[in-house]
């Protein structure tokens, strides 16, 4: 054997050492030796001189780096092992992140904003345990973990629907129809209490103020939030209305600058009975959702479509872009196999 | 995809033939398929290997005379009902493309 095999196969009994047992490491190397034989005996055959023949039997093992890469790969059992077993890691994260996330909101600050931004960060830690993965095992490992994530995603649904009733709703309907957002039979309770407070205040102030008021300035005050639960007597003028615990409404009547006296108490006298009319449906609404809490369907299409459906479809968009990802970390270590191929100076010297 | 990167199918149809060494399997996948299909001789190996832990075939030791051991991989029983199943799998899978192909109308190859 020329002192180039040898090198090459010195070069590849270094790159296993002390990852595979050394007895391993000797078959190995026993059985690439007999095949660069055979290879370089047959392309000598074919017209080739033993230099060329040689150095082409070495170029069409590949470069003593990425054949030692192949076998710790096949070694460590990340080349027969399914892609479920392999993806184990990430998919157990998923549980874990799921539980830090709700745990985090609810110990933690929670505006939206915090509340969005923990969502996306919840992510991070099997994105990184996914990618490790695929950067080691160089597999398809998407699916595990697409599904883990749906699993997960419908089993805490679940739980929650199941602890919070939300089954027995069929509210989900009136609920969207009075305008008004909730999840659980308490918010809305809050809410028809609320609402009931603002017409009682709305019918005094509607009866005590006579005219409607009007600024040369127009909309005076922080425009509405464009939150779930602002209400729409932000119309009665120059009152400040608690919309909600984190919102506050102030508007006054006159959207438009120097409408005039008479035209701001047309406006007052029929926006104003225009908004407690509103109000008032609204509380309809709400009185309907809450006496339907418990004696309406078990389950409704609307509150599957958006509870499961809705999610589980944002779930699968996700997962097209998780095969991105495996795609091109799979294609660069491809390409990093072949650059590694071209380049090697026993190989190609 | 899966289909297309069987390679440890082809490797156990080569041995169904009879035993081999890694280079002979190598030689007869790229002679067989007149040249279609060239397996990595590299990668070829811990396919092997893997087959070999899988119980699909087994390995033994040739000595020669003056040249290196070879190691010659025999197909197994076990190995055998897989490349049975495997066949089949893709007997299915060329079937149903075929009968889609063969359903469009006659495309003008260019030489």
């Amino acid at each position: 054997m020329s002192q180039r095999i040898d090198t090459y196969l010195a070069e590849l009994a270094q790159h296993l050492r002390g990852k595979i047992s050394d007895t391993v490491i000797e078959q190995r190397i026993s059985e690439l030796r007999g095949h660069l034989h055979l290879s370089q005996q047959d392309l000598q055959q074919q017209g080739l001189d033993e230099d060329a023949a040689e150095r082409r039997a070495l170029q069409n093992l590949g470069a003593a780096k990425t054949v030692a890469g192949d076998m710790l790969l096949q070694a460590r059992g990340y080349t027969g092992r399914s892609a479920w077993s392999l993806s184990l890691f990430p998919m157990l994260l998923v549980p874990v992140t799921f539980a830090l996330f709700f745990l985090a909101a609810l110990k933690g600050p929670s505006t939206a904003d915090t509340m969005y931004l923990l969502a996306k960060l919840s992510a991070l830690p099997v994105l990184l345990a996914f990618t490790w993965q695929v950067l080691k095992t160089r597999r398809w490992l998407v699916a595990p973990v697409v599904v883990a994530f749906a699993a997960t995603y419908v089993i805490t649904i679940l739980i929650f629907d199941i602890g919070h009733r939300t089954f027995q709703s069929g509210t989900s309907i009136a609920v969207a129809r009075s305008g008004h957002y909730a999840e659980y039979r308490d918010n809305l309770s809050a809410q028809l209490l609320r609402v009931r407070g603002l017409i009682k205040e709305s019918e005094k102030l509607y009866k005590s103020v006579q005219s409607g008021g009007h600024t040369p300035m127009g909309t005076i005050g922080p425009l509405v939030p464009n939150t779930n639960t602002v209400y729409r007597s932000a119309m009665v003028p120059g009152t400040l209305w608690p919309a909600s615990s984190r919102v506050g409404v102030f508007h006054f009547v006159s959207a438009t600058p120097n409408i005039g006296q008479e035209e701001a108490d047309r406006r007052w006298r029929e926006d104003g009975a225009i908004t407690l009319q509103d109000m008032r449906r609204e509380e309809s609404d709400l009185t309907a959702a809450l006496a339907t809490w418990r004696s309406g369907p078990a389950v409704t299409w609307d509150h599957v479509w958006i509870s499961y459906g809705l999610p589980l479809v944002t779930i699968a968009i996700h997962g097209l872009l998780l095969a991105a990802l495996n795609w091109l970390l799979i294609g660069m270590l491809n390409l990093r196999r072949r650059l590694a191929n071209r380049r090697d100076p026993i190989v190609n010297g | 995809m899966a289909y297309r990167t069987d390679t440890r199918a082809l490797v156990m149809a080569v041995l169904s033939m009879g035993p081999a060494h890694g280079y002979g399997i190598s030689k007869a996948i790229r002679e067989q398929s007149g040249s279609a299909l060239k397996l990595g001789e590299g990668q070829l190996y811990p396919i092997l290997h893997e087959l070999e832990e899988c119980g699909f075939v087994a390995a033994e030791w040739e000595i020669q005379d003056g040249d290196p051991p070879r190691r010659v991989y025999t197909l197994t029983p076990k190995g055998k009902k897989e490349l049975t199943k495997r066949a089949a799998k893709w007997s299915e899978f060329a079937n149903a493309v075929s009968s889609v192909l063969s359903a469009a109308p006659e495309m003008e190859v260019k030489a």
